[in-house]
């Protein structure tokens, strides 16, 4: 009797854990891609943030608002500071990108092949601040596996770019906390597979009622001493963003 | 440091009057009132000739309401030494006299000026503004055909100068990526005035525009395109003008590219109202500011490599392919601070005597510009 209590205990043990244990396995790469970019990203955004840019003998500060529409694939951004940029403003609808330069007072349109340099002498490429390539629909997915990185238990996956991708990149690793799904790393890798920076998420912080990592790192690994400190001051999330926004006579506008 | 001394307008009101008139009387309490600009010290050396020149450029940006908002750009310089008069003085047929000299002394100027300005009136999709500003037209990086209100010259050191129009430009958006520009510059007489309508719009990833008008004396038709192909950028500008002397085609074709750490951007420019035969150039169309260029074929070239995030290099060529003259000018730039920029450069001017670029001495320059 004893025995046959045991078990069925034991069964139902076996029973449960499996079942526990379901929807992390069952969880596929694309959906932890999913959860982590929706957390990040949302339908809006809207907000400031301040770039530091750190060189082994010098240090640029930059405050820049930013509005962005996820679903309809559209970004403005304009420089507050420094005053030597102050009022140099960049837009992007679907794959066509402008920039106002108010030195010379003129719009001008973004070659494609401009958009894998340094943002602003930065460690960000145009295409990280603008996002014209989308993790969650341009790369291939594979989950990789689970690893702790800086303590945390994340999901590692690989992201291969699509062959008609326009990226430098050969492959990504995105490393996604496990409990809250917000990115905690990312690799990036040349075309040869060799590592060529790595961006880290820290400081997690409420904003907007969202939990978030407000402070993004971007360390170039073969650049001794440099790296990108990208800090969100303030953010708003699926806020309502007027649809003129995203336009040539807005993106002109200095005040 | 090009000051135009050459501005004649009909009416001459004095600087003072003028800021005082947006900024103090218009400004009520509740607008918001925001100061920028920048100080520059300016050394060249061409030949015998000497230049040294300060700027103090103050720039207030005024918001009245979500609907009328003002901006005044006020220069005041010191300079000594003579300004070297291949330097083309642009448009020179400003409709309000706003520059003035305070004092001139055995080659020592004095001056203050009225870089910009406007008041602008935003009702829906509608914008009005109303004085000194600029209206750039044009997809070329060298040469703007369609740029007729105020047009730069691509030889000048400070590229970033950039004269303006005194117009009303009434410019209605039809929708996030197109509008049409309707715009009124005042001359000192109708046979000096302009009338002219640009409309703007973006066709997936082109960029195209269409304009006309009457530029003083002449009809002038065009067009501007920018778009890309196999990831270079891509603009071609053109215009027709029917003018009293003569009727001329103006085409720019251009091209750049961001190669890993280096820009290169190259540009054709077909100039119908220019000469093949260098005996029949119009310099003194040149000098005097109605003309920017005077050959017929050029080509312009730019390389950029950023060696760091405060360093760059940049060479320019300005060729014209009729007498073989050109200009060769490299430049080095250095962030000394956040707001701080120093360039050092010389324009080399190459080519026989008596060719467009060849008749120019050597030019060094070092400009420092502190932002704040």
């Amino acid at each position: 009797m004893k025995s046959k209590s045991f078990k069925k205990a034991l069964l139902g043990g076996l029973v449960f854990s499996m079942l526990a244990a379901l929807p992390a396995m069952a969880i596929t790469p694309k959906e932890i891609l999913q959860k982590s970019e929706a957390i990040m990203r949302g339908d809006t955004l809207q907000g400031t943030m301040e770039m530091l840019i750190i060189k082994p003998k010098y240090q640029r500060k930059m405050v820049m608002q930013i509005w962005q529409d996820n679903k309809g694939n559209r970004f403005l951004s304009r420089v507050l500071s420094p005053a030597k940029e102050k009022g140099t403003g960049s837009l992007k609808i679907d794959k066509s990108m402008w920039n106002y330069l108010p030195k010379v007072e003129k719009v001008i349109k973004i070659p494609p092949s401009l958009m894998m340099q340094p943002w602003m002498g930065s460690d960000f490429t145009n295409d990280d601040m603008v996002k014209e390539v989308s993790l969650e629909d341009d790369y291939q997915k594979k989950l990789l596996g689970e690893t702790k990185v800086n303590g945390v238990n994340t999901y590692q996956l690989e992201l291969i770019p699509n062959p008609d991708v326009p990226v430098v990149w050969g492959k990504l690793h995105y490393y996604v906390n496990k409990s809250n799904y917000l990115p905690v790393k990312q690799d990036f890798f040349d075309e040869k597979g060799k590592l060529v920076k790595y961006m880290s998420f820290s400081n997690v912080k409420k904003m907007h009622n969202r939990l978030i990592p407000t402070r993004m790192e971007m360390v170039p690994v073969t650049k001794k001493g440099h790296k990108t400190v990208l800090t969100y001051l303030d953010l708003q999330y699926n806020v309502k963003i007027a649809a003129d926004t995203f336009s040539l006579r807005n993106l002109k506008d200095t005040k | 440091m090009q000051q135009n001394q050459n501005t004649r307008g009909p009416f001459r009101l004095p600087l003072y009057l003028l800021c005082s008139l947006v900024i103090g009387l218009c400004k009520p309490a509740s607008a918001e009132l925001e100061q920028s600009g920048y100080y520059k010290n300016i050394l060249f050396q061409s030949g015998d000739a000497l230049y040294t020149g300060n700027r103090l450029r103050l720039k207030y940006n005024i918001n009245f309401d979500q609907h009328i908002s003002a901006e005044i750009q006020y220069t005041n310089q010191l300079t000594y030494g003579i300004f070297p008069v291949f330097q083309t003085p642009l448009n020179s047929t400003n409709f309000i006299k706003t520059d003035r000299v305070l004092r001139r002394d055995t080659g020592l100027d004095w001056t203050h000026s009225l870089y910009r300005g406007f008041v602008s009136f935003a009702y829906d999709d509608i914008d009005v503004v109303i004085g000194r500003q600029r209206i750039a037209w044009g997809t070329g990086r060298f040469w703007n055909p369609t740029d007729l209100l105020n047009p730069f010259d691509p030889t000048n050191i400070e590229g970033s100068e950039r004269t303006g129009v005194d117009a009303i430009n009434l410019r209605i958006t039809t929708d996030r990526l197109s509008y049409l520009s309707l715009v009124g510059a005042m001359g000192s007489d109708l046979t000096q005035t302009s009338l002219a309508a640009r409309y703007h719009t973006t066709i997936g990833p082109h960029d195209i525009s269409l304009m006309t008008g009457r530029f003083r004396e002449s009809l002038v038709i065009g067009g501007d395109y920018a778009g890309a192909f196999k990831g270079a950028g891509v603009r071609v500008e053109s215009s027709y003008t029917l003018s009293p002397i003569k009727n001329f085609w103006k085409l720019v074709f251009s091209v750049d590219y961001q190669f890993p750490g280096v820009y290169v951007l190259g540009e054709y420019f077909y100039n119908g109202q220019g000469e093949n035969d260098k005996k029949k150039y119009d310099y003194a169309g040149l000098v005097s500011g109605r003309l920017t260029t005077i050959g017929q074929n050029y080509l312009g070239l730019t390389v950029n490599k950023t060696l760091s995030m405060l360093t760059s290099i940049s060479a320019q060529l300005l060729l014209n392919l009729n007498d073989g003259s050109f200009l060769m000018g490299p430049t080095f730039s250095y962030s000394l601070s956040s707001n701080t920029d120093l360039i050092v450069g010389v324009n080399w001017f190459m080519g026989l005597p008596d060719t467009e670029y060849g008749r120019s001495p050597i030019l060094f320059f070092n400009q420092v510009q502190w932002s704040f």
